[in-house]
């Protein structure tokens, strides 16, 4: 598609006469390096830094329709030399210049980037571009100037990187016949936001952090969409609502395949039709027959083959031909069904106020029945028909339709629900034998069957399980339902357990959460930048059940605790009960919001600090 | 018209002449239960023709057939060759079968991938990848390959290594290599191939069977990939690349070729030679020369790597680099050799295979076997070994990159092998000595220092050259404990060899000591050592190897609210097996409890029966990093 603008636009390109011209100053020209840019040795915002990024130019031309952007790198310390490479990614051929400036004795020295030592490559057939080249001369003090300009809008611009911005502005001309629309993301705030201008001074670094979803979502960039193509003799419109959006997709039949999707898939259905009774039971069929068609790891929200029967006849396709057989098949069911684009986590969120195509990369399918509604994504192979995968969870979709299209919140029913069920005696060695079991239902369950899939043997499974688990033997391993994806998981088996029981002068202690007491904090840095986001809720229960020889009695018990989360976020509970040699405890966590806000964040610290001060007490046994 | 129907047609009859022989099928129900066992893949045939037609050009012909077992076969099922100006791959085909062994279809080659395979660490180099990404819906599947491989230069024959993974087992493969009457080359074989030979119409046929073989599986402190797979090296006597004939008849001989290339590249102008000397102006001892010039060369240059053609072997001119400030390791190397002569210091250009657990160098089998190149410096018969890609490390320090293993020096005599050495106890050492002060509120204040040497040096080089964040990042992560905030911290590097990094941490934690009832106890395990290992004690296949001698040392003192008092703390402990020691002991004293750990694990290579006790060793010890105090509180 981009194919065809660019041809249409140069056919017209010459007879056009500039609107506007843009009046701003740049905030640096290249190659006209400052003394004091030269004489720097550390960036005032963190010493610490490699290297810093003092200008970062970027400039749409809007009647040449070229796009220029000019960098101005200081290094800083050794470590930042490798800012003196550069591999430069883009769709379009550009060109490039690009200067170093060091100070020697106290004189300006200039180099130059030359021809013959930019490598170029065609990353594969047609591009994309990469240009890689090392500037020459660079070391700790030198300035560095590089400068690239090539056809078309940028489709991003990213204020943060990964070392600070002293100045990053962007400025995109009006042009005669593109429209535009800009989004903006992150969490630094901009010094100067116009129409066209925009400025952010001093920006750190970026740095990821657990628990985010996609750094894209995170880091501080303004992201564009064309709007509209209107040069003469030539007229193009694209996203500029939702609603268009849906359209757009229609129109262009992304995800249609009328007639070939008829004939293959009919007789299928008729099958399902035939043997099964309820609407539900037909839905879980025709999700498990889409399923025989391997997602081939692409993301897309279009159909690629000629006709979905390619994609069926090969057993392999695209996200989009996946999940378009399983809607197909539900509408010949008569299921009330639509196709459901979104952006997966990975891929950064979609927002209501910005309809945006290049955001969107993937489709699902919504299904209703019986007043019940599903999301569904074949392309999981260990996800049940009514469990949505992981990837998908990023707030919200949108349904796909002609007049109706609208808003699905994608957040589950489901949460990662885990019981940890343990029942021992304590022997006489100090060992601990007796039984554990596993329920993990739901995200839990899917996390188990992903990981044991990942093992070639249960034997393999074993041993890794065992090996965090330290002084644990099993035995009489049963595993059951890992291929039923609709059922939970139940591991059973018998063991010893040498661990977690100290024996200290005459006393004995035991760690009664076993394998489950959670010892690290997961958030260990002192503040935080963003929010946290766990993608689903967490339910996790253990109950031990811990007896003693008749000769033994429990001495001393930890304290009985509950703490909750603000707004109901959450809570623990640790709560026993003894009867005589007999102990048993019921412990419970549960995370009940999905995303936490960065203001949160010392009460979600503080909240797994008390879980592992509970964790760590130990109960005193002894004999009577 | 006619006449293409004739072709069409005697292409046909060509084609069914040429498929006399019935097409194999390979439906999985045939594979024996033994190679299935642990598999993840099954080779159901792999094998190799490679013809030598002259020293410079070779050509081989390969089918590979394998099965897919489960999904983490996979990524190992995909096609993936490398090739580059001297090597092409030609008559790609790629065939997919159903579980039962029948045909799918031929892969449409618009799944035929060609992309650059300039990697993460290389700006450009002229590497490119074929590639077939084969997937299909229902495992278990079989794929058929074949291609053919035209070689225009040769330094080597690529190494066959019928199996590449863990869970992989072999049904059959055979490696042939055709050879001119009298032509000389090297081989040498690792695994149960069996090895045969035959003459015939003037040329020799060698070959290598291995069928049978059984899935390994990967095992904790094995020997690297390379050392247990089953593997044939062919070298041939007598090479040329680039129209550079060279040869591997010996050691030296090879190191003659090396040194021809680098002569070739000696250029360094008068402004050059000027600058060097005056770094040096009025400098008498080598030493001194060596440590001045190997610090010039640290600020001047940094590590990228170029390399096309010839280039993959022959480094920049001096020149280049000295005008560029940047080269790869053969640059850098050869740059810094021609700035020693230019100082009037001899050093030795020397090739080697750097890697922390690289696959030791073959010695008795001269052969295309490097990938990196360091620079020998003898002083008054002390030797001096250059880093030169690195910008921070001592003059004189052979980091685990490089140490303890063989290497080529490139002498005007030719290629000499020689050892890099390698550190006794105590040079591979990580030191925590602290301070743990407890307030009434036992709560904690924690002074640590912290020292790594060696391995722990090379490993933890982030906290001299990262950014603040990274390296509170680094400092948190060494401390695996709960509940501590890192109040403040310092971090030095003593640059003696072997250099070292100090960290001086000031930490607060919460409840250092718990209350349970009535009754105190402490753990003084504040680091979180005690890992808690827990090995299979399932059969083991391959040998254990661990590479070098690490030393730990941890010393603790804690200073007890003098409203406590001192209940219990355990006994010593001490634990000597062939494989390394453990000792521990705490002492009670007033308000005081010292306690002192000290681990060695020796440099060894034991037979894979020794793993029950080698693992008890291990589990033992950080067990043992575990150790609690009972405390009473008086009034």
């Amino acid at each position: 598609m981009s194919k065809r603008i660019t041809f249409s636009l140069i056919a017209f390109y010459f007879l056009i006469i500039p609107v506007l011209s843009f009046a701003s100053k740049p905030p640096f020209k290249f190659g006209k390096v400052k003394m004091a840019e030269l004489e720097m040795t550390s960036w005032k915002g963190d010493t610490t830094v490699p290297a810093v990024i003092l200008y970062d130019y970027g400039y749409f031309n809007g009647s040449k329709y070229t796009f220029t952007r000019t960098t101005r790198i200081k290094i800083l310390k050794k470590e930042g030399l490798k800012y003196g490479n550069k591999k430069i990614l883009n769709n379009y051929k550009s060109t490039i210049r690009a200067r170093v400036y060091n100070l020697e004795q106290g004189k300006v020295v200039e180099e130059k980037l030359k021809n013959k030592d930019i490598y170029r490559e065609e990353l594969s057939e047609h591009g994309p571009f990469l240009m890689n080249f090392a500037l020459p001369n660079v070391k700790v003090g030198s300035v560095i100037d590089i400068e690239y300009s090539h056809f078309w809008i940028p489709s991003s611009w990213y204020f943060q990187q990964e070392i600070p911005v002293q100045w990053s502005e962007l400025i995109m001309e009006p042009s005669s016949f593109i429209e535009l629309r800009k989004k903006l993301y992150g969490f630094e705030l901009l010094d100067i936001n116009d129409n066209i201008r925009w400025v952010a001074k001093d920006v750190p670094a970026f740095k990821p952090e657990p628990y985010i979803n996609s750094f894209e979502n995170y880091i501080s960039k303004a992201e564009f969409d064309i709007i509209k193509i209107h040069a003469p003799g030539y007229i193009e419109s694209f996203t500029t609502s939702w609603e268009d959006f849906s359209d757009f997709i229609l129109d262009r039949d992304y995800l249609s395949d009328e007639l070939s999707a008829n004939s293959f898939l009919r007789k299928i259905a008729e099958e399902i039709e035939s043997s099964n009774q309820t609407d539900i039971e037909k839905l879980e069929a025709a999700y498990n027959t889409a399923k025989q068609v391997k997602w081939n790891g692409w993301h897309s929200y279009r159909i690629y083959s000629r006709e979905l029967k390619f994609p069926w006849n090969d057993e392999i396709g695209n996200s989009a031909e996946v999940n378009m057989i399983l809607f197909k098949l539900l509408e010949k069911l008569k299921i009330d069904c639509k196709p459901v684009v979104l952006s997966t986590r990975d891929n950064g969120m979609i927002s209501h106020s910005f309809p945006s195509f290049n955001r969107i990369n993937h489709v699902i399918v919504y299904a209703n029945v019986d007043g019940q509604t599903y999301l569904m994504d074949a392309t999981e192979k260990y996800s049940p028909y009514n469990l949505l995968p992981e990837k998908c969870l990023n707030y919200q979709a949108r349904t796909v339709d002609r007049n109706n299209s609208m808003w699905i919140n994608t957040e589950p029913q489901q949460k990662f629900k885990e019981l940890s069920y343990y029942n021992l005696t304590l022997t006489e060695k100090n060992t601990l034998d007796g039984q554990i079991s596993y329920l993990f239902e739901d995200y839990a369950a899917l996390d188990f069957r992903k990981n044991y899939a990942s093992f070639n043997s249960e034997d393999s499974f074993i041993d890794d399980f065992i090996s965090s688990r330290p002084g644990l033997s099993l035995s009489d391993v049963h595993i059951k339902n890992v291929d039923e994806l609709t059922q939970p998981i139940e591991f059973v088996c018998e063991v010893k357990i040498k661990d977690n029981i100290d024996v200290l002068g005459n006393e004995l202690f035991i760690y009664p959460l076993f394998y489950e007491r959670i010892t690290e904090n997961p958030f260990k840095l002192q503040d935080r930048k963003y929010p946290v986001d766990f993608a689903y809720k967490t339910d996790r229960s253990v109950i031990v059940n811990l007896t003693l020889p008749d000769n033994m009695v429990f001495e001393e018990l930890p304290e009985p605790a509950i703490v909750q989360l603000p707004d109901n976020g959450g809570y623990f509970s640790f709560e026993y009960q003894v009867f005589g040699n007999k102990l048993n405890i019921i412990y419970k966590q549960q995370i009940n919001k999905v995303v936490f806000g960065q203001e949160q964040y010392p009460y979600l610290k503080e909240f797994w600090n008390q879980i592992v001060n509970v964790c760590s007490k130990p109960v005193l046994v002894k004999s009577r | 018209m006619r006449n293409h129907n004739i072709i069409i047609l005697l292409v046909l009859v060509l084609n069914i002449l040429s498929c006399k022989v019935f097409p194999q099928s390979y439906p999985i129900s045939t594979i024996d239960q033994e190679l299935l066992n642990n598999s993840k893949l099954v080779v159901r045939s792999y094998t190799r023709d490679i013809e030598v037609i002259s020293q410079k050009k070779v050509r081989g012909k390969s089918t590979l057939v394998i099965s897919v077992i489960n999904e983490n076969g996979l990524d190992n099922a995909d096609f993936m060759r490398f090739y580059n100006n001297f090597i092409s791959v030609k008559k790609l085909k790629a065939t997919l079968y159903n579980e039962r062994g029948d045909k799918i279809k031929n892969v449409d080659r618009d799944n035929f991938r060609d992309f650059s395979a300039v990697s993460g660490f290389s700006l450009f180099n002229d590497s490119r990848v074929k590639y077939i990404d084969c997937d299909y819906a229902t495992i278990p599947f079989t794929v058929e390959y074949s291609w053919e491989t035209h070689y225009s230069g040769v330094i080597d024959y690529s190494d066959w290594i019928p199996v590449w993974d863990f869970n992989m087992a072999i049904e059959s493969s055979k490696l042939r290599l055709f050879v001119p009457d009298g032509f000389k080359f090297r081989h040498l074989s690792s695994g149960p191939f069996i090895y045969d030979t035959l003459s015939e119409k003037g040329r020799v046929v060698h070959s290598w069977a291995l069928n049978h073989y059984q899935a390994i599986e990967k095992e904790l402190f094995s020997p690297p990939k390379e050392m247990i797979f089953p593997v044939v090296h062919i070298s041939p006597l007598q090479f040329e690349i680039d129209n550079y004939p060279g040869s591997f008849g010996s050691w030296e001989e090879f190191g003659l070729w090396i040194k021809k290339l680098n002569d070739e590249r000696n250029d360094f102008d008068e402004n050059a030679r000027k600058e060097i000397l005056s770094k040096v102006n009025g400098v008498k001892d080598a030493h001194e020369k060596v440590e001045l010039l190997y610090g010039y060369l640290q600020d001047k240059t940094r590590y990228v790597n170029i390399s096309i053609g010839i280039g993959g072997w022959q480094p920049f001119s001096p020149q280049v680099v000295h005008d560029k400030s940047y080269g790869d390791c053969k640059a850098l190397t050869h740059y810094m050799k021609k700035i020693l002569e230019v100082a009037g210091v001899q050093s030795y250009y020397t090739i080697i295979r750097a890697g922390q657990n690289a696959m030791p160098l073959l010695i008795d089998f001269p052969s295309n076997q490097f990938n990196h190149a360091i620079l020998c410096v003898p002083i008054d018969g002390d030797t001096t070994w250059l880093e030169c890609t690195n910008q921070f490390t001592p003059a004189a320090y052979v980091s685990s990159f490089i140490d303890d293993r063989n290497a080529l020096l490139i002498s005007d005599g030719g290629g000499i092998i020689v050892n890099t050495g390698f550190g006794n106890a105590g040079y591979h050492q990580k030191k925590n000595i602290s301070t743990v002060e407890i307030d009434p509120d036992l709560n904690g204040k924690i002074r640590i220092e912290q020292s790594f040497s060696g391995q722990f040096y090379d490993e933890n080089q982030i906290r001299l050259h990262g950014d603040s964040r990274d390296v509170e990042r680094n400092i948190l992560q060494s401390i695996q404990t709960p509940n501590i905030k890192l109040i403040d911290y310092s971090i030095e590097e003593d640059r003696n060899i072997p250099p070292v990094i100090t960290s001086e941490l000031l930490i607060n934690k919460n409840r250092i000591i718990e209350n349970i009832g009535s009754k105190y106890i402490m753990d003084l395990d504040i680091l979180n050592k005690s890992k808690g290992l827990n090995y299979s004690n399932r059969s083991r296949s391959s040998d254990i190897l661990t590479r070098r001698t690490l030393s730990e040392i941890d010393s603790t003192i804690f200073i007890i609210p003098d409203n406590f008092q001192i209940d219990f703390v355990p006994d010593p402990v001490s634990i000597d097996t062939e494989y390394g020691k453990f000792t521990s002991t705490i002492i009670a004293d007033g308000n005081r409890i010292t306690s002192y750990q000290y681990f060695l694990l020796k440099k060894g290579r034991f037979p894979a029966t020794n793993w029950d006790s080698f693992s008890e060793f291990l589990e033992t010890v950080y067990d043992h990093y575990s150790q609690k105090c009972i405390l009473k509180e008086i009034n």
